[in-house]
C-alpha cells in the first residue's frame, strides 16, 4: 500500500485522529509529527491541505527527496555548503548531523551550558532581577498563549514589581 | 630578554543561533521573528555595555532606522578584527561594538550571533569571563538553539558544542626567521589548533604576527579549549625565547644592525608604505625584546592598527590616496616612537 500523501512510498504508519485516519510513509509521518510538535497544523486535514500541488515544499519533496519542513534545506544543499539551514535541520537530518558529529570527533558536549536550560527553568520568580525582564516577558507571553492564567498572573506581578524598582 | 612583547592580545568568540529563525544564509528578511530578534539583541547589548550599532545595509531595528555603515568604517572594523569579512557580505548583518572596543556582538554573520571579547595581553580567561556576562544574558532572553550531546547548534557543524573559539595573537619573529614555525604549525594542526598570519599570511610583511586558535572542538568544554590554547601559547613563548637566543648567539651584530636601521627608518622616514612599516616595526619590537631599545611596547602594539589604510581614512574622515596615507603614516609613526621612549 502506498502513502496517501506522497503516493509514492510504502506505508509505514497509520495516524488515527478524531477527524479520521491516514496511512503515511515514514518520511511523511515524520513531517506530520514535526508540524504537530511545532504547532503549525491543527490536524490531519490541515496537514493534507498544506501539501497540495501548489505547495512548493510538497512539490519539491515529490521531485527530489527529503527537505526540512521548517527552512526547506535539502540533504544536497547541506552537503554542498557544509551548512545546516536551521536548528530543526539537526533533528530532521539527524543521521547526517550524527555523521558530521562523529567525523569531527564525536565527543558529547560536557561544558558550562549542560543543563543550563533546566537550571534557568528551576529559578524562582523572586530570584529574577531587572536583567531577566526580557526573559520574563517571553515567559509571560508563553503562559498567556498556553492559557496558563495563574502562571501568567504570577509572572506579570513580578514584572510589575521589577519595573516599579523592587528588587 | 623581555618576552612581554610575545603575546599581543587574547580573544574569545561564541557562535550562537536562535530556534525560531532559519540560519543567516537562508534569511530573506520576511521572517516574522527577525525584527524581534534584532530588537532583543540591541536591548541586551545596551544593558550589558555602552556600544555603537553598525549595519551592513540600512535596516529598521525596534522601530528605529539605521543607515548603512560607510564603506571606510566597515573596512576599518574588518582591519581591526572587530567584525569579520564575512559579515561585510551579509544582507541582514551588523554589529554592536563597545566604545572601548573590547566587546562586540555581530548579528547574522554565519550564525545569528557571534559574540566576542578582545583584551590586550595574555588574558584568555578574563576575556572569557567578560564575554560570559553578555552570553548569559543572551541565553536568558533568547531561545538559543541547543541540543543535549551536540551542544550549541551552529550553521557549520565544526562549531558544534561550546561554539567557542579562543585565539591569541602572538609576535613570533625568531621562530619565523629560524624556519621552525612551519614544523610547529604542522605539529599543532594535528591537535586541532591552527596558527596563521594576521596581516598578509606567510610573508615578512605580516609583521611576524600570528593568530593561534582552536579549530573544530566538538565535545570540548570551554575550560578545555582555554587550557589547550594557553598550554600551546606557553610552549610557543618558550620556543620563541630559545630561537631568539640562538639567533643572537649566531649573528648578534647583524641582528643589532637590522634593528637599528629599522628604528632609524621609522624615526626619520617622511614617506612610509604599509609593507615597509610592518617589516621595520617588527624589527623595532624585536629590539625592545632584546633590550636594545627602550620603548613602550604597548604603545607600539597600539600603533600598528592605527596606521592600517582604512583606519587612517576613518580617522581622517575621508578617502586618502596611497601617497597621502604613506606621508601621514610616517608622521604618526615618528610621533609615536618619540612619545614611547622610556627614559
Amino acid at each position: 500500500m502506498v502513502c496517501q500523501l506522497c503516493r509514492s512510498r510504502q506505508v509505514a504508519a497509520i495516524v488515527k485522529t478524531d477527524e479520521g485516519s491516514a496511512s503515511l510513509c515514514a518520511e511523511c509521518f515524520q513531517r506530520y509529527r514535526l508540524y504537530t510538535d511545532l504547532g503549525q497544523i491543527d490536524g490531519l486535514a490541515d496537514f493534507f491541505f498544506m501539501f497540495d500541488e501548489y505547495n512548493p515544499i510538497a512539490a519539491y519533496v515529490k521531485n527530489t527527496q527529503k527537505v526540512c519542513p521548517v527552512c526547506g534545506s535539502s540533504l544536497n544543499s547541506i552537503e554542498e555548503d557544509f551548512k545546516f539551514g536551521c536548528s530543526k535541520c539537526y533533528e530532521y537530518f539527524a543521521d547526517k548531523a550524527d555523521g558530521y558529529f562523529y567525523e569531527l570527533g564525536g565527543k558529547e558536549y560536557q561544558g558550562r551550558y549542560v543543563g543550563y536550560e533546566n537550571r534557568k527553568k528551576g529559578r524562582r520568580l523572586s530570584d529574577m532581577t531587572v536583567d531577566d525582564l526580557p526573559f520574563l516577558l517571553k515567559k509571560l507571553q508563553e503562559a498567556k498563549d498556553n492559557g496558563e492564567a495563574s502562571r501568567a498572573d504570577a509572572i506579570d506581578k513580578r514584572i510589575r514589581q521589577l519595573k516599579g524598582g523592587k528588587k | 630578554m623581555n618576552l612581554h612583547d610575545v603575546v599581543i592580545s587574547s580573544r574569545i568568540r561564541f557562535a550562537r543561533n536562535i530556534n525560531s529563525l532559519p540560519f543567516p544564509h537562508l534569511l530573506n528578511g520576511n521572517e516574522p521573528d527577525l525584527q524581534k530578534f534584532l530588537t532583543s539583541v540591541r536591548n541586551i547589548c545596551a544593558q550589558k555595555f555602552d556600544g555603537e550599532l553598525f549595519c551592513v545595509n540600512s535596516m529598521l531595528i525596534g522601530g528605529k532606522f539605521y543607515e548603512k555603515t560607510d564603506d571606510i568604517i566597515k573596512n576599518m572594523l574588518i582591519e581591526n578584527h572587530l567584525i569579520s569579512p564575512a559579515l561585510g557580505r551579509s544582507k541582514f548583518g551588523g554589529a554592536i561594538i563597545s566604545k572601548d572596543r573590547t566587546l562586540s556582538v555581530m548579528f547574522n554573520e554565519e550564525d545569528h550571533l557571534r559574540e566576542q571579547c578582545i583584551l590586550e595581553g595574555f588574558r584568555l580567561e578574563e576575556a572569557y569571563e567578560k564575554l560570559l556576562q553578555v552570553d548569559l544574558a543572551m541565553h536568558d532572553s533568547l531561545d538559543i538553539a541547543y541540543k543535549k550531546g551536540l551542544g550549541h547548534l551552529t550553521a557549520c557543524p565544526t562549531n558544534l558544542g561550546a561554539g567557542m573559539r579562543a585565539s591569541v595573537m602572538m609576535f613570533l619573529p625568531a621562530l619565523e626567521l629560524s624556519g621552525d614555525l612551519r614544523r610547529i604549525i604542522k605539529k599543532f594542526a594535528a591537535e586541532d589548533v591552527t596558527i596563521r598570519g594576521v596581516y598578509g599570511e606567510g610573508s615578512s610583511a605580516s609583521g611576524f604576527m600570528y593568530q593561534i586558535s582552536n579549530q573544530a572542538a566538538v565535545g570540548w568544554s570551554e575550560t578545555q579549549i582555554i587550557d589547550k590554547i594557553e598550554n600551546i601559547v606557553n610552549q610557543l613563548m618558550m620556543l620563541e625565547e630559545q630561537a631568539r637566543r640562538a639567533i643572537y648567539a649566531k649573528k648578534g651584530i647583524d641582528i643589532e644592525d637590522q634593528i637599528m636601521r629599522a628604528y632609524g627608518t621609522l624615526l626619520f622616514a617622511r614617506v612610509l608604505g604599509s609593507d615597509e612599516f610592518m617589516i621595520n616595526v617588527a624589527n623595532v619590537k624585536l629590539g625592545v625584546g632584546y633590550g636594545l631599545l627602550k620603548l613602550d611596547m604597548t604603545a607600539i602594539n597600539r600603533l600598528i592598527p592605527k596606521v592600517l589604510p582604512y583606519t587612517m581614512m576613518a580617522s581622517a574622515g575621508r578617502e586618502l590616496t596611497p601617497r597621502e596615507r604613506d606621508k601621514d603614516r610616517a608622521k604618526i609613526v615618528r610621533e609615536t616612537l618619540i612619545k614611547s621612549k622610556i627614559q
